[in-house]
């Protein structure tokens, strides 16, 4: 039962293009999207038989001066946080709300070791999401001088101080579109490169997004 | 009596002269040593064999536009090795074994050291977000170190 909890499509038809590829059960879908593909998920044949559970998701970008956004529509969306400072991404992970702070290239710097180990303190359990495209999208850019080396040697790190905490690390893929999909061989093979062992591919992958799913609901 | 204490001296003056002798030649002795050994130890290191391993992947390509399926195979190899790299050509050989277009499987054999694997994986799972296969994603089912394991799937 493996989950992909952030697919960043802008049309439907991709996303029924992706249902009928990949095999995961657990999908996560931008709000307005969700709301505009509802009609073409139900349509979909199997998918009683399937089981699948979509997640209304909203990744929201703040700073330490509009961190309250994050919190004022988590109980109807499961709300990814972009922290694009350090005082918001060290503020996301001492609070005592239910969040999830997400990690890209933009926030990789924000986001470090210190911050999981204030994660790993917290009262409430905390989550690191991990979006995979645009560290992907870095690799195969030629033009851009980004030091990609860096960008995977944190990530590599940071999951894996979050993994031996004990913080929970769910992987989105977040592509925009169909053609830059990643489906869930893909990451598990992209994790498996950076060096994660087939236990910790399955955490990441499997038990955390469940985890996450239950802690959303109950909070 | 006397040529018995000149010859008692003259022995002393020689085994003393000896001793000198050695103590003088032992850092000299020693540097040869050392640097027989470094250059021996060097020599075994650059000596070092790397193991050469060979993998199958079973690989199963889903193309959005159909007509992509047909000439998939001619740069399937070429869009790999642009993703490799030149200077790991030195260490990786990766050859299309067999394709067919009809189910979009096809099986790649990786030659050379062991990291290549790995490699050739990452470069089939990222290679759709360059386009470098027209509309085709690649998506990797199996690795196996032997080709019969691979085939009952291959011909499904």
């Amino acid at each position: 039962m493996q989950a992909n909890l952030y697919l960043a499509y802008m049309k439907c038809e991709d996303l029924v293009e992706y249902l009928k590829i990949d095999l995961c059960s657990i999908i996560g879908l931008d709000q307005e999207i969700l709301d505009n593909c509802i009609r073409n998920l139900l349509e979909l044949p199997d998918l009683r038989k399937r089981g699948l559970i979509v997640l209304p998701r909203k990744i929201i970008s703040v700073n330490s001066r509009n961190i309250d956004n994050c919190f004022s529509i988590s109980k109807y969306l499961a709300v990814g946080c972009l922290p694009l400072d350090t005082d918001s991404a060290r503020s996301l992970a001492k609070t005592r709300r239910f969040a999830s702070v997400v990690m890209t290239p933009k926030s990789l710097r924000y986001v470090d070791e210190a911050q999981v180990n204030f994660m790993a303190q917290a009262q409430v359990r905390k989550y690191i999401e991990i979006h995979l495209h645009p560290f992907i999208v870095d690799i195969l850019n030629e033009v851009s001088s980004v030091d990609v080396e860096r960008e995977f040697y944190f990530l590599g790190e940071t999951i894996e101080r979050a993994l031996k905490k004990d913080v929970g690390v769910i992987i989105g893929s977040a592509s925009p579109s169909l053609r830059e999909t990643l489906l869930t061989t893909h990451i598990d093979l992209i994790l498996f490169t950076i060096g994660f062992s087939k236990r910790e591919r399955r955490l990441m992958l499997e038990l955390y997004p469940k985890e996450f799913i239950l802690n959303w609901l109950n909070q | 009596m006397e040529l018995y204490s000149l010859l008692t001296w003259i022995a002393f003056a020689m085994s003393t002269l000896s001793i000198a002798i050695t103590i003088l030649a032992i850092p000299r002795v020693y540097r040869e040593i050392e640097q027989i050994i470094s250059e021996l130890g060097t020599a075994v290191l650059t000596r070092r064999k790397y193991r050469r391993v060979k993998r199958y992947i079973l690989v199963k390509f889903l193309c959005l536009d159909s007509n992509d399926y047909r000439d998939l195979s001619n740069y399937l190899k070429k869009s790999i090795y642009s993703l490799l790299g030149p200077v790991l050509k030195h260490r990786c050989n990766i050859e299309l074994i067999s394709y067919r277009a009809d189910t979009g499987r096809a099986i790649i054999r990786v030659r050379g050291e062991a990291i290549c694997v790995p490699y050739t994986l990452l470069a089939l799972s990222i290679q759709h977000i360059n386009h470098l296969l027209g509309s085709c994603i690649a998506i990797p089912i199996r690795t196996s170190g032997l080709l019969s394991r691979l085939r009952r799937r291959y011909l499904r």
